[in-house]
């Protein structure tokens, strides 16, 4: 293979080659082609890693994740009554009752639901501490609509935790005449007040009371109102022990 | 740094963005294919301007580079094609001189006998380039690529993309024809 090339190069003519061939690229064709070829191969913007590139997505869809997870979490699980600084906590508990209670309501009358409380365990009383609230506010509401019960009881409950100093009386005093005021004005009609006189005593008569009133209904021969009020009893102490004659 | 390294590797290297390694193939080849092309085509402007496409093909393939055959055989394909393109803009009869089953002795020599041109080149290199263009261009190329580019017949045959025998035919010819024409020279 070599020797038939070797055979058909001739040294001389390759030497007379040599020495005729001169001709060189002009260096401006040098520096054009080689310019050409340093910006072919310069180094290009390395592509970022794949992680780097999705760090900013991932970032913003943890983030969001994680706002619906706690915002989910605090809607199921509030935090107790007692974690909330503004909120009165264990006995003190808001006085919603007597904001929407007349004014002319007796104070051993307006503070007997804090009675029951030394009969009944403590996760209990919390428990009818969340219930009461959630049925006193409708019949409030839809009752004495010019003054919605929440709001109210926001107020108060700073009033309520102070309770024992003197300004916080007067305040409550205050409000509650507003509204006895308002019931007094002709539009407050009897059935109504009624009504609220009959809402009220879940929260506000001890349980012994409250049973003593039962029999005294049965005994004046209203059964269909024994049994009513009966029932509203077990659901305000769910854990209270009849007596034999009621059960 | 790089006069240690072959010619593929060079490649290699400027394929993944060492410019240098380029700079040192570009050396390595500058001359031997620019002559090759001056020779080709017996025009300095012509010439130029063939180089500087040629070696802008070899640039913007460097991605798909892989050294499946020598880089002279490769880059002299590419300057093969190139001259081949070249040849049918300007003249489809002489594309088709490079047909292998042409007879060697019935290619024709290159129409620039001009007595004129013939007295002003009365130098070495004059008497050189003109015997050069007396021959068939495929003649000629073969006799280049063996002589400029110091390739084998099989690399001649795969830059070319010719049969072996083909190119030694046609060397053998050319190498004949340039005796005859320099024999007072040599």
């Amino acid at each position: 293979m070599t020797d038939a090339h070797d055979k058909l190069r001739d040294p001389k003519l390759s030497r007379l080659y040599g020495q005729a061939s001169q001709a060189e690229p002009p260096p401006a064709l040098d520096a054009a082609i080689l310019a050409a070829a340093r910006a072919a191969a310069a180094p290009q913007r390395p592509p970022r890693p794949w992680w780097r590139r999705l760090q900013a997505p991932f970032a913003l869809a943890a983030t969001v994740v994680l706002a619906v997870v706690l915002t989910l979490s605090m809607d199921r699980n509030p935090p107790p009554d007692g974690e909330i600084p503004a909120t009165p906590s264990g006995k003190e508990r808001p006085p919603a009752p007597e904001q929407v209670a007349p004014a002319s309501r007796n104070a051993a009358e307006a503070q007997a639901p804090a009675a029951p409380a030394a009969g009944i365990p403590a996760h209990k009383e919390a428990q009818r501490s969340k219930i009461a609230p959630e049925k006193q506010t409708p019949a409030t509401s839809s009752q004495d609509s010019p003054h919605p019960a929440a709001p109210t009881a926001v107020q108060g409950a700073p009033g309520a935790s102070t309770a024992k100093a003197a300004p916080a009386p007067a305040a409550d005093a205050e409000s509650a005449d507003m509204l006895a005021s308002e019931r007094r004005k002709p539009l407050a009609e009897p059935a109504l007040e009624a009504k609220r006189e009959a809402a009220t005593p879940l929260q506000q008569k001890s349980p012994d009371a409250w049973l003593e009133e039962i029999r005294s209904l049965r005994r004046q021969g209203r059964p269909g109102e024994a049994e009513r009020s009966l029932r509203e009893f077990r659901a305000a102490y769910p854990a209270y022990q009849l007596p034999e004659d009621l059960r | 740094m790089h006069d240690d390294l072959s010619d593929e590797r060079l490649m290699l290297a400027y394929r993944d963005g060492d410019a240098a390694a380029f700079e040192a193939l570009y050396g390595r080849y500058r001359t031997r294919l620019y002559r090759h092309l001056a020779h080709q085509c017996s025009d300095a402007r012509l010439a130029e301007e063939l180089y500087q496409d040629i070696w802008l093909k070899v640039v913007n393939a460097r991605a798909d580079y892989e050294p499946l055959a020598k880089f002279s055989t490769w880059l002299y394909r590419i300057a093969h094609h190139r001259l081949l393109d070249h040849y049918r803009q300007r003249s489809r009869n002489v594309a088709e001189l490079f047909d292998a089953s042409i007879d060697p002795d019935e290619l024709p020599a290159a129409d620039c006998a001009d007595p004129a041109r013939q007295f002003e080149r009365s130098d070495l290199a004059s008497r050189l380039t003109r015997a050069l263009e007396d021959l068939p261009a495929p003649q000629r190329e073969a006799f280049l690529l063996a002589e400029e580019g110091g390739l084998s017949l099989e690399e001649i045959a795969a830059a070319t993309v010719t049969g072996r025998e083909t190119v030694k035919s046609r060397l053998r010819y050319a190498v004949g024809k340039l005796r005859l024409s320099l024999q007072d020279l040599l």
